[in-house]
């Protein structure tokens, strides 16, 4: 991760690229649309995504992080971790399908790929419905059967301290 | 609820007695003549089990269920091209074949290429956990063992004829060739009828369906259930309600084993269900439960496209170099309840080994094989194809009514 972002601006993104995927994002998936800030991104982008897109959001907080569930009707529940100083640091999707990576992962997609295209290359694959591989920057699980898909995907180096990959849910 | 079972299957025994007094007949005993799949048992006049087979396959993977599939054009018996090894998943649904495998006495081009509703080619996204494949949906008429299925959608992966890949499908690696993917096509049989279903009728679901009009790009697109690929067992014309995997028992690793996929379900003298019982599935996600360590993981599933047991258990060691897998450094004996959401419930011992020790023996049967799967709610374990080993497993399609319980069901 690079600077810190400067501060929130209700009408503007501070991130150029993030804005530039969620626009797309609003174009791929038309009437599913969902509200996203990508992993890496600073939080400030989830609330400024729910009046484009036609997600739900709900917002919890632990001590030591906010957790946005987005939820869009018959989709893919996604849910976006954010650390008290803005910044999400991991995802979870649990639903029907896949949820488009682009706008999920942003500019982390990349190295989710691969990651996932390393792990490929492993002697012994884990067949193709669970995944686990851990990228230089990025830890990722995933799980696809019939009609179900769960994912996590974290940055190891920006979880908040006390936080573990288990209280990812 | 389980007297309500217990009847059920009381009455279930008395009936099948009578269509096997009846030899065979096809007048259905438990509601309209299936149609595709739909409605009660219907008898089949054709026998209706075929061998399958583990063994190391075309790139020497482990417990992989194999099967071989005769694919035609339709209404064509000498435009036909047998295919071996192709997987047998029932985590997934649909005929799905590697386009490099087609090109003998039939091409890819033979099979008649499907269409959207707004007429355009027809392609499909297959997303797995570890990659996705890309390639047309063409109508073909299938043979699987002595069972046939006429004009049904299957997916061709890695047709030359197909649009360049849009960036929506793109979730992993590509997964286009046999190499890449592990078998020569996909046997999708698991407990629904259209890969992507309801889902995709009344809505773009991007990942599925794909329109790809000439010169332009391809774009997601909405589909009615018949144009989607089908689960191919439920368009036999009978012993077409579900199917059972009977693979022999293994203790340790061993070179292959052979077993038996058999079509239908209380159809035919050779498919009822025995002693076995029956576990309901999460009619929208096909899944169930499983009660290990104190905690539900209420995403689980029983899966022959899975080569291990996969399941979060942060007290055993992950191989340091092969990290899908387990490594403990002795065999470890462990057991975990399935349970449904309707109080049925068995205790199921496994054992899990050191998977380098395993990986050695150059075995493709391993029967102790384990691994991590992510632990977010509602948390996953998953009974791969070892769950199979020394057992009947059935599989019960949605829309069907079996021994008294609507499906999606298992039974074991």
């Amino acid at each position: 991760m690079s600077t810190s972002p400067s501060p929130p601006s209700p009408s503007v993104l501070p991130w150029s690229h993030a804005a530039a995927g969620l626009v797309l994002a609003a174009a791929l998936i038309g009437g599913a649309g969902r509200a996203h800030a990508a992993l890496g991104d600073p939080a400030t982008a989830v609330a400024n995504d729910r009046a484009a897109l036609q997600g739900s959001l709900k917002t919890t907080s632990t001590a030591a992080f906010d957790v946005h569930e987005i939820t869009a009707p018959a989709d893919t529940t996604v849910r976006e971790y954010a650390s008290r100083d803005g910044t999400v640091f991991a995802v979870t999707w649990s639903g029907p399908r896949v949820p488009d990576l682009h706008v999920v992962l942003g500019r982390y997609y990349a190295a989710y790929v691969a990651g996932a295209t390393a792990a490929a290359g492993r002697t012994h694959r884990a067949g193709h419905h669970v995944l686990s591989f851990t990228a230089p920057s990025l830890t990722a699980e995933v799980v696809r059967f019939q009609r179900r898909a769960l994912g996590r995907v974290y940055l190891p180096t920006h979880l908040p301290a006390g936080v573990t990959p288990g209280d990812l849910r | 609820m389980r007297m309500r079972r217990l009847l059920a299957g009381a009455v279930a025994a008395a009936l099948t007695v009578l269509v096997a007094a009846c030899g065979g007949s096809n007048a259905p005993l438990f509601g309209p003549p299936a149609q595709g799949g739909g409605g009660g048992p219907t008898p089949g006049t054709v026998p209706n089990t075929m061998a399958v087979v583990v063994d190391g396959g075309p790139t020497g993977g482990v417990n992989t269920l194999y099967a071989t599939v005769t694919v035609c054009a339709p209404q064509s018996t000498t435009a036909c091209q047998t295919i071996d090894h192709v997987q047998v998943d029932t985590g997934s649904i649909g005929l799905r074949i590697f386009a490099s495998v087609l090109g003998g006495a039939l091409t890819a081009a033979q099979l008649p290429q499907a269409a959207d509703l707004a007429g355009d080619p027809l392609a499909e996204c297959a997303q797995y956990a570890d990659g996705y494949s890309w390639g047309t949906v063409r109508t073909a008429d299938l043979q699987i063992g002595s069972e046939t299925a006429q004009s049904i959608p299957i997916h061709v992966i890695g047709d030359p004829a197909a649009a360049p890949v849009p960036a929506s499908c793109v979730s992993g690696p590509a997964e286009n060739t046999v190499a890449t993917f592990g078998a020569n096509g996909i046997l999708g049989i698991g407990n629904f009828l259209t890969d992507c279903g309801s889902a995709c009728v009344t809505g773009v679901v991007p990942g599925f369906y794909y329109g790809c009009p000439a010169g332009g790009t391809c774009f997601a697109v909405a589909l009615p259930l018949a144009n989607q690929v089908q689960n191919p067992v439920s368009f036999f014309a009978g012993d077409n309600n579900g199917v059972v995997i009977t693979l022999p028992a293994a203790n340790a690793p061993t070179p292959t084993v052979s077993g038996l996929l058999t079509f239908g379900i209380a159809t035919q003298p050779d498919n009822m269900l025995g002693n076995a019982q029956i576990f309901s599935l999460d009619p929208n996600y096909g899944t169930l439960n499983t009660f290990y360590n104190g905690m539900v993981f209420a995403s689980s599933f029983i899966d022959s496209g899975s080569n291990a047991y996969f399941f979060t258990d942060d007290t055993i060691p992950v191989c340091t170099t092969q990290t899908s897998f387990y490594c403990p450094t002795a065999p470890i004996g462990l057991a975990a309840t399935i349970q449904d959401s309707f109080g049925s419930a068995a205790s199921v011992p496994f054992t899990i080994d050191n998977a380098i020790a395993d990986f050695a023996t150059n075995a493709a049967v391993l029967p102790n094989l384990g691994g991590p799967v992510v632990s977010s709610l509602p948390g996953a374990f998953d009974w791969g194809l070892p769950f199979f080993y020394g057992r009947s497993v059935y599989v019960a399609f949605e829309g069907q009514f079996l021994a008294g319980v609507a499906g999606p069901w298992v039974a074991f």
